[in-house]
């Protein structure tokens, strides 16, 4: 009994890691806005470059590892360092974190100056593609 | 805090209040944090008691002390609009001949457009490359900027006001900073229980950032006074104070180095100083290792000979918002180091080692 609840919990595990790691991510943006470039997009989560509002996924989500680790090769806490030295000067505020993949879709498509990171398998006509992140 | 300055915290909050209760809810109207270290510090010597900044009148010896590096801020910031936002930050430290609450920061700013910001009340004062994070320990990867560089521009924020203009050009973000103003604190400076006072200060600062690259170039200007020294009293001089910087992190390797100079109308308070740093993240861990030089001339310096710290440490992120760091240096006493030295330490420059063991954190 025991082990095979291990087994099942295993198995969870690896398919959510493999899903994480392997899994596509997608960079979106308003429909109506011009398409940032990777340069650009790496600049706007880093809090050099305002033309945007950037927008986060939750801080335990597998997909935030992941983005800031190919966007900018940095993990969560070396993000969060960054960010304690823009919000303690009074520079900005980090990007504002949402729920989900659709939470974010949703606040894209209503505000022409916001970008977000979402799952490919959640990218519809709402939004516009910007960067694919593999 | 003094009178003036309470003063205009509590128009600034009453004002914040009222303009908040009518504005449309917004959970990023107001955001509070706080960032800290707890800290403790041993040296190798009984001669002289080792301190962070010039601004602490006393520091560690053979008994490990508390009080050098630990400290807590709090800030607060409020946006009214689009337009008009406020921040404040409170700060408390050893500094300033006690261990007590300071008002570090309390601005108004009015972001004309998304290339301007018009700010007034008290700023950073911006002189160095790492000035406005110097107190957030978590942000840095030492355990405290390097004295040689850092201590001999005593005072970290300055009342008036500043213009912040942002810019692109070639891929790279330029942001320049011009200050108007005054500023004052105190200074525990060669057995002298003074103070600096700064007035007509003009300061110039840009910032250009590229890629994984920022570099700085500064330069303030001032009338400024040294009190309390032993014998003339006070030492009026005209302060020319320039800067550059640059840094490099790519995520992993960071280089870092600075080189600044005081150039003064009475010579004996000038300086030239630099420090080159050094770190590797490997996960969690990240070894660092720095150098810094002192070159001093006049009342600055009683023997006059250069001093230098070399230092290496690590930090560990241990958890979310949280990093431990070890650092262990040799030191030389360049008088902004140092507390109650004996005159037999004062006049040699005998080596110190100096031990720190310390947490930071934000919230």
């Amino acid at each position: 009994m025991f082990i095979k609840h291990l087994a099942a919990l295993l198995l969870l595990a690896l398919l959510g890691v493999g899903r994480a790691l392997a899994g596509d991510l997608v960079v979106i943006v308003n429909p109506a806005a011009a398409e940032p470039t990777r340069q650009q997009i790496t600049d706007i989560y880093l809090g050099k470059d305002r033309a945007f509002l950037p927008l986060d996924q939750p801080e335990a989500a597998p997909i935030r590892a992941a983005f800031y680790q190919r966007i900018a090769d940095r993990d969560v806490a070396q993000m969060k360092a960054l960010w304690s030295r823009i919000v303690f000067t009074g520079r900005g505020l980090p990007p504002k974190e949402l729920s989900d993949d659709a939470a974010v879709k949703k606040a894209v498509a209503a505000n022409p100056k916001a970008i977000g990171y979402i799952d490919r398998s959640a990218l519809d006509a709402s939004v516009k593609l910007a960067l694919t992140l593999n | 805090m003094n009178q003036q300055s309470l003063k205009a915290a509590l128009l600034l909050a009453g004002a914040l209040a009222a303009t908040g209760a009518r504005a449309e809810d917004d959970d990023r109207r107001w955001q509070f944090g706080g960032f800290g270290t707890v800290g403790a510090v041993f040296a190798d010597t009984d001669q002289a008691r080792f301190r962070s900044s010039p601004r602490q009148s006393r520091g560690a010896a053979r008994t490990p002390d508390l009080g050098v590096d630990s400290r807590l801020g709090l800030q607060g910031s409020g946006q009214l609009n689009e337009t008009f936002s406020a921040v404040g930050q409170l700060l408390a430290s050893r500094r300033d001949g006690d261990e007590r609450l300071q008002v570090e920061w309390l601005f108004a700013q009015a972001s004309a457009t998304h290339w301007l910001d018009l700010r007034a009340g008290r700023m950073v004062l911006p002189v160095f490359l790492a000035s406005d994070t110097r107190n957030v320990g978590y942000s840095a990867h030492w355990a405290r900027a390097p004295s040689e560089v850092y201590g001999i521009y005593a005072p970290t924020a300055f009342d008036g006001a500043q213009a912040v203009l942002r810019g692109e050009w070639a891929a790279t973000h330029f942001t320049l900073q011009m200050s108007a103003g005054n500023a004052h604190s105190r200074l525990f400076y060669l057995g002298a229980n003074g103070g600096i006072d700064i007035h007509a200060l003009r300061s110039i600062n840009l910032v250009a950032e590229r890629g994984d690259w920022t570099a700085r170039l500064g330069r303030t200007t001032s009338n400024t006074t040294l009190t309390g020294l032993p014998g003339n009293g006070a030492l009026p001089f005209i302060d020319r104070f320039s800067g550059v910087g640059i840094a490099r992190d790519d995520g992993r390797l960071l280089l870092q180095a600075e080189y600044v100079r005081r150039h003064t109308s009475d010579q004996r308070p000038d300086s030239s100083n630099y420090y080159g740093t050094a770190g590797y993240r490997l996960g969690d861990w990240m070894p660092f290792t720095t150098y810094s030089h002192r070159d001093s001339a006049g009342v600055a310096q009683p023997n006059n000979q250069p001093t230098a710290t070399v230092a290496a440490g690590l930090r560990w992120d241990a958890m979310r918002n949280v990093a431990i760091k070890a650092q262990l240096e040799s030191t030389q006493n360049n008088s902004l180091n140092f507390a109650n030295a004996t005159p037999a330490f004062a006049a040699a420059s005998d080596r110190v080692k100096v031990v720190t063991l310390l947490v930071d954190f934000v919230f």
